[in-house]
């Protein structure tokens, strides 16, 4: 059945506010939705019962349960951990940063690349016979020689470059060449200019694609830095956190980096995927 | 311009700004009093003080003495300045292993004991052919040129027997890690020991050492063993002399006394506390490591190892960018260290503290 929505754009402008909030709790009351939140919190309350009872089962120290790792996630937020001397805040800040920066390079490299990639036919079978030699290679087959000539600081960055870079690069070149063809003729005969073409036709287009690539470039981002941090680095690191506790055996704290990863990951995926949407909308109205 | 492409400026702009920025915030360190240590596995410390990376490390033989031949570091303390006779590796055993197969750990230990008398008596002659064998060993195994391994020996000392000295030195290292945090002193009685020196008593076991002259060559081969060793790591040379058929007479060492080995992982693990994680996880019965970790994972995590001999002690030092010529020069500067469960991090941390300084990780 399908629910009247409340549009914001439509309806009185004197009273937005109140007009969203209806949105939102029509939204909340969907039937769809909450059945999607029930299935969601049984499906998490699953997996930690699992998890407790394979450690009930095993009684190994190696898998500590549910409530232990609860209780190593508070603590771990709440000062130095012993093995660093830093606290999971500045781990995770470590992290970030690098993260951040590695995913700034490869998107303002990767982004115009595949943009000149996708357009120019020469730019591409210049460019396609060294990215398919490099695609292939695993970002973390580079990090031992990346720590060496990078160092510590700027090794792992480069690491995350190159987990995102590929991805971003092969969407946004797959969505320059799936430009609709009749759009494309229908600019040119309107006397559209080449730069004009590309910032009215080409670059909008290709927005979906890159959102795409970026979502994925940002899941094997996490991989990517957690990877260099095992080898070494400067300022700790979420990575790091986790192989010094189990270097000294201490598996509650080490699952509790683990979690830690995870929601930094969903979060991370879960913005562009929210970006990725309003991207979405956005193009739709242009 | 649009609304839409002077947004989508400001973003890039944005964003490439906070990536100047990011890089700003991370090449920054703090002022003061304060070292800071980095953990970096020992064979890439000397190539990260050359790159300027960190200024100076710690690590075991032969990267200390691999390092300073060639001018790259100076060598600012040996571990023996530090910490004479303090305890490195040991051969440890799964205690399961050794209640399942008694033979086959008397055996290793038996080889291991043979290999150290070999390495003594080609030590005793450097102009022998021995000695020259030995250094050759040590140069393939890691990587690195006779001169370095010549030197290295020079600053470790093979030794198989448990002593009061080491004995002593492991219940300092289970102090120091109950007074860093990073063992709790609860663990002690959780483990089933009254304290520390009841929990060292009963971690090591000299009696696989005893009557090891009884142990005889076998014809045939009684078992498998699987063997981990750390990466290049020449403490544990006596490892790689066991296995080499020449000083075997024909066939290895293990061989001759009825073992077959199984490297668990080819080429070896970076450090001990990986050696620890494939005893956790089953993917080996016997392995050379450094006590360190053997000790914080037995008493943190419960691996279920006892320790049968001695490997060596000392053979570590301290190394610095040349440039550093007075302890003064320490200040704000970064070391490399093989990470927090090695005895070289320890002696480090004790080392710098005890010279005033607040150590802090980069």
């Amino acid at each position: 059945m399908n629910r009247p929505v409340v549009d914001d754009n439509k309806t009185n402008g004197d009273r937005p506010s109140r007009n969203g909030i209806v949105k939102w709790f029509t939204r909340l009351f969907d039937l769809k939705v909450i059945r999607t939140i029930v299935i969601t919190i049984i499906s998490l309350t699953a997996f930690v019962v699992v998890w407790q009872v394979i450690a009930n089962a095993l009684s190994s120290e190696f898998l500590p349960p549910p409530g232990d790792v609860f209780d190593a996630f508070i603590i771990v937020f709440q000062g130095p951990d012993p093995a660093t001397g830093l606290s999971m805040w500045d781990h995770i800040w470590a992290s970030l940063q690098r993260f951040i920066l590695g995913f700034i390079l490869a998107f303002v490299i990767a982004v115009p690349l595949g943009l000149i990639m996708g357009f120019s036919k020469i730019a591409e079978d210049f460019g396609k016979p060294i990215v398919e030699i490099f695609r292939p290679i695993p970002p973390i087959a580079w990090i031992p020689f990346l720590l060496i000539v990078l160092g510590s600081i700027l090794g792992p960055v480069v690491a995350i470059f190159i987990g995102v870079f590929f991805p971003v690069l092969s969407n946004v070149i797959f969505g320059v060449k799936s430009v609709d063809p009749i759009l494309m003729d229908a600019a040119r005969t309107l006397g559209s200019s080449k730069p004009t073409l590309f910032r009215k036709v080409i670059f909008p287009s290709t927005v979906p694609y890159l959102m795409t690539g970026i979502t994925i470039g940002l899941g094997i981002g996490w991989m990517c830095i957690v990877a260099a941090e095992f080898f070494g680095a400067r300022g700790g690191g979420v990575g790091q956190f986790i192989i010094q506790q189990s270097n000294i055996g201490r598996w509650d704290w080490m699952f509790a980096g683990l979690i830690v990863i995870a929601i930094l990951g969903f979060v991370t995926t879960g913005f562009s995927r929210f970006i990725e949407r309003r991207v979405s909308n956005w193009m739709g109205q242009m | 311009m649009n609304f839409k492409t002077i947004l989508a400026a400001v973003i890039v702009a944005v964003i490439v700004i906070a990536g100047i920025a990011g890089a700003y915030w991370l090449t920054q360190e703090e002022e003061g009093n304060v070292v800071y240590w980095t953990p970096i596995a020992p064979n890439l410390q000397k190539a990260a003080v050359a790159s300027g990376e960190v200024d100076g490390g710690v690590a075991w033989e032969p990267y200390c003495s691999d390092g300073f031949l060639d001018g790259t570091t100076n060598v600012w303390k040996w571990s023996d300045e530090l910490w004479p006779g303090h305890p490195c590796c040991v051969v440890a055993v799964d205690n399961q292993f050794a209640v399942d197969h008694p033979d086959l750990v008397k055996r290793v230990v038996k080889v291991h004991v043979e290999a150290n008398r070999w390495i003594a008596e080609a030590l005793s002659n450097t102009s022998s052919a021995n000695y020259t064998m030995l250094l050759e060993m040590g140069a393939d195994f890691s990587n690195r040129n006779t001169t370095v391994i010549a030197s290295s020996l020079e600053h470790l000392k093979f030794q198989y027997e448990f002593d009061q000295e080491f004995m002593d030195g492991l219940e300092v290292i289970t102090e120091k890690y109950i007074e860093q945090g990073l063992v709790a002193e609860s663990k002690i009685q959780e483990r089933g020991y009254s304290n520390i020196s009841d929990f060292v008593a009963s971690f090591i076991n000299p009696a696989w050492l005893v009557d090891i002259d009884d142990v005889q060559p076998s014809e045939t081969i009684l078992g498998q063993v699987r063997l981990a060793y750390l990466t290049g790591d020449v403490h544990q040379l006596a490892r790689v002399v066991a296995m080499n058929t020449t000083v075997g007479g024909g066939e290895n060492l293990f061989v001759k006394y009825g073992i077959g080995i199984i490297d668990p992982n080819p080429g070896g693990y970076a450090n001990g506390g990986a050696v620890m994680t494939a005893f956790a996880g089953g993917q080996c019965d016997i392995g050379f490591l450094g006590s360190p970790p053997a000790i914080l994972q037995h008493l943190n995590a419960g691996v279920d190892i006892s320790l049968a001999s001695v490997v060596n002690t000392e053979g570590s030092a301290i190394f610095v960018n040349p440039s550093i010529t007075s302890i003064d020069d320490f200040k704000g500067k970064t070391f490399a260290t093989p990470g927090v469960s090695s005895i070289q991090h320890l002696m480090l941390l004790d080392y710098l503290t005890g010279q005033g300084f607040e150590v802090k990780q980069a």
